[in-house]
């Protein structure tokens, strides 16, 4: 395994789980929180691991024609927790550039699609994918430079089967994923592969008090199970190795095989 | 920013150099400020991106790509024409790193047509320039 590694969303059960595995492969790990519980648990879980800040501020522009503006990169260090920064910032605490990254971020924004206020539309957009489109477009291009890297995005099998009330979550994740797709396609050439992860149900996260509630005939994948979080730990150690970096510009399905299954009635 | 990057636009240029050269497998001693990156070299879209990942890294500045390599150059000149606004004026404001004289040339030979793009690494030396002293400024 090589590293060091990024993983965005870092404050998640799967995210810190992801951590200790690959900080007990060797690596040197730093996590995103968005703010400071976030933070908190991962100090609390990871001691060794460094915690880097990441909101959803900026760039800020000074105007229609003025650049980005200055960073924590340059020597300059303001309370900047921007994606912009981030790479750089990830150096900084690693020591060395990240080679690997893994976006596991996500927000809970779910409701009927007819159903969303239209300002929360609005911030959706702005937090499930645009934010996500600069944080990756900040860490690709800083493993362009380095021309070596490994991007992961962990999406959800909701992106291809979204139950009523998921509609604008599966459209973040469908996003997500043709945004890892064109980076793989785009920087492959130059060292940078990247795929996407789609996970079912989960015994952990959002998917916990989900798996809780239902009725207890519900249907399972064939597997008779969900997916457990070192399943989804093991397969993610797995997409970020050497051997699997042909699997670049595409989107695996870890779910036990419930996407494959006929709908009941 | 780190103390061995000077800011004189010779070396600015000279580290830009260093910097494209093993892109397109050639020796940096053969470029110069006046070498057009895409008409020079065999230089494309991902080339001019990791370029300016490179920028990002070796001068420790944000780099807008748009405007580091002039790549809306000949849209900006049809918007001008389109609204009534001085060529000169519009390529001024949108590339603040250029001269004067510079935008002169670029506006020159954007209007002939069929001319190939003008960038050179000496107006990737002017934006890192440009960029460097816009954020000592920020900075100071």
């Amino acid at each position: 395994m090589r590293g060091p590694v990024l993983i965005a969303g870092g404050s998640c059960e799967l995210g810190l789980a992801l951590g200790a595995a690959l900080a007990a492969d060797g690596m040197a790990v730093a996590l995103t929180a968005r703010d400071a519980a976030g933070a908190a648990r991962i100090r609390a879980a990871l001691p060794e691991a460094a915690v880097l800040p990441l909101c959803a501020r900026g760039p800020e522009r000074g105007g229609a024609h003025e650049d980005f503006a200055p960073a924590a990169a340059e020597g300059d260090d303001a309370e900047d927790d921007t994606p912009e920064t981030l790479p750089e910032r990830a150096r900084a605490a690693l020591g060395a550039a990240p080679r690997l990254f893994v976006d596991l971020l996500h927000s809970r924004f779910e409701c009927l699609l007819a159903g969303a206020d239209p300002a929360a539309i609005d911030l959706w957009a702005s937090r499930d994918i645009a934010f996500r489109a600069r944080l990756l477009r900040a860490v690709s291009r800083a493993m362009l430079a380095a021309r070596d890297g490994r991007c992961v995005f962990v999406s959800s099998s909701a992106a291809e089967r979204a139950a009523p009330g998921q509609g604008y979550y599966a459209a973040a994740k469908l996003a997500g994923e043709a945004l890892y797709r064109a980076v793989g396609v785009e920087l492959a050439p130059r060292g940078v592969t990247a795929g996407s992860l789609r996970l079912g149900w989960l015994d952990a996260g959002r998917g916990a008090p989900f798996l809780q509630s239902r009725a207890a005939n519900a249907p399972l994948p064939p597997t008779g199970r969900t997916v457990t979080v070192t399943e989804a730990v093991q397969t993610l150690r797995f997409l970020l190795s050497a051997p699997a970096t042909a699997i670049n510009a595409t989107t695996l399905t870890c779910d036990g095989g419930f996407g494959a299954l006929k709908p009941t009635g | 920013m780190p103390e061995h990057i000077r800011h004189e636009p010779h070396d600015i240029a000279a580290a830009i150099a260093t910097l494209v050269a093993p892109i397109f497998d050639v020796d940096a001693a053969t470029l110069s400020p006046s070498t057009r990156l895409m008409a020079d070299l065999p230089c494309e879209s991902i080339d001019l991106l990791e370029i300016g990942a490179g920028l990002n890294r070796r001068f420790a500045i944000p780099v807008r790509d748009a405007a580091a390599f002039l790549t809306d150059l000949r849209i900006h000149v049809l918007e001008a024409e389109r609204t009534g606004e001085a060529p000169e004026a519009r390529l001024a404001r949108e590339y603040p790193h250029l001269s004067a004289a510079r935008v002169a040339e670029v506006l020159a030979a954007v209007r002939v047509p069929g001319a190939p793009p003008v960038l050179t690494i000496g107006d990737v030396a002017a934006y890192v320039a440009w960029s460097l002293a816009r954020h000592a400024g920020t900075s100071a």
